[in-house]
């Protein structure tokens, strides 16, 4: 497989890592707000 | 019911962001392998991913273990927030497995004994998470998870093992064997650095999904107090006498 082609594969999986971590992290965090504020003890 | 007025604080996001500009630096920069190119980048995120999840299911365990011994819900948080974390990092490993699997195996999925048992593993701790919300009672949920969450943990070694135990198509331990470390040392730094990203991504969601348990639980027992909902509570229901 040519090299061009192996670098697809490799940014294909490093955006997948991005992808799925930044909405967990993002899910952590907006449910940590609704949570606050839910509880009515968000400034 | 307990209330915080202090904002949540941000350092453990500044801290992930710049593990992680590291190590993407470090997997970008380091030499290819000499039999799979440039596809070797991939293991640098898919195999701390997979370390993550056993630790993170280890964690879970402990944690599990001190629930059933003090009864006290703050272990049982450290548990759930664990397990949740480690199913998101058993789904990375998996899916970034297939990725590297397409391109040197020319399938996606084969039911190897490694990609099998990770599969069922996963399933397990999604269980797990919806065993927790078959109920509103916070100590009955937290007995019930902490009897799976210890028991569940004897796949770890089993997933870790599966390559030594039984002919697989995935490789067999690279580094931890009996006979060694066997890797280019630029590229054991490179995991290395790698896995020291991921271990501080784990710290730092863990500290930020532990404060969301614990709001979760307050919510739940201002639920309880207030017998509904919190949000609306104030807002009286319509009536055809006029609210009066």
């Amino acid at each position: 497989m040519p090299s061009a082609e192996q670098w697809n594969w490799v940014f294909l999986a490093y955006a997948f890592t991005y992808v799925v971590l930044v909405v967990f992290v993002a899910s952590i965090a907006v449910r940590i707000n609704a949570a606050r504020q839910r509880l009515g003890a968000d400034e | 019911m307990t209330t915080r007025t202090s904002r949540s604080p941000r350092w453990p996001w500044v801290l992930l962001a710049i593990s992680a500009a590291v190590a993407v630096t470090a997997a970008m920069v380091v030499g290819p392998d000499a039999v799979q190119g440039q596809l070797s980048r991939i293991l640098y995120v898919h195999v701390p991913s997979a370390w993550l999840a056993f630790t993170a299911f280890g964690v879970t365990m402990l944690m599990s273990a001190m629930y059933l011994w003090k009864r006290d819900l703050a272990w049982d948080r450290r548990a759930h927030a664990s397990a949740e974390i480690g199913v998101v990092f058993t789904g990375l490993a998996i899916g970034l497995g297939m990725i590297w699997a397409k391109p040197t195996w020319g399938v996606w999925w084969t039911w190897d004994a490694r990609l099998t048992l990770t599969a069922i593993m996963f399933f397990v701790y999604l269980g797990y998470l919806a065993l927790r919300r078959t109920t509103d009672d916070l100590e009955a949920r937290a007995k019930r998870a902490a009897i799976l969450g210890v028991l569940a943990v004897v796949q770890v070694p089993l997933v870790h093992f599966s390559v030594v135990w039984w002919r697989t198509l995935h490789q067999p331990p690279t580094l931890i064997k009996p006979e060694g470390i066997d890797m280019d040392a630029s590229m054991f730094v490179t995991l290395m650095v790698s896995l020291a990203a991921f271990t501080t991504a784990y710290v730092a969601m863990m500290y930020k999904r532990v404060e969301l348990a614990r709001l979760e639980d307050e919510l739940l027992v201002a639920e309880r107090s207030t017998d509904g909902p919190v949000a609306g509570a104030a807002v009286s229901t319509p009536s055809i006498d006029g609210g009066a």
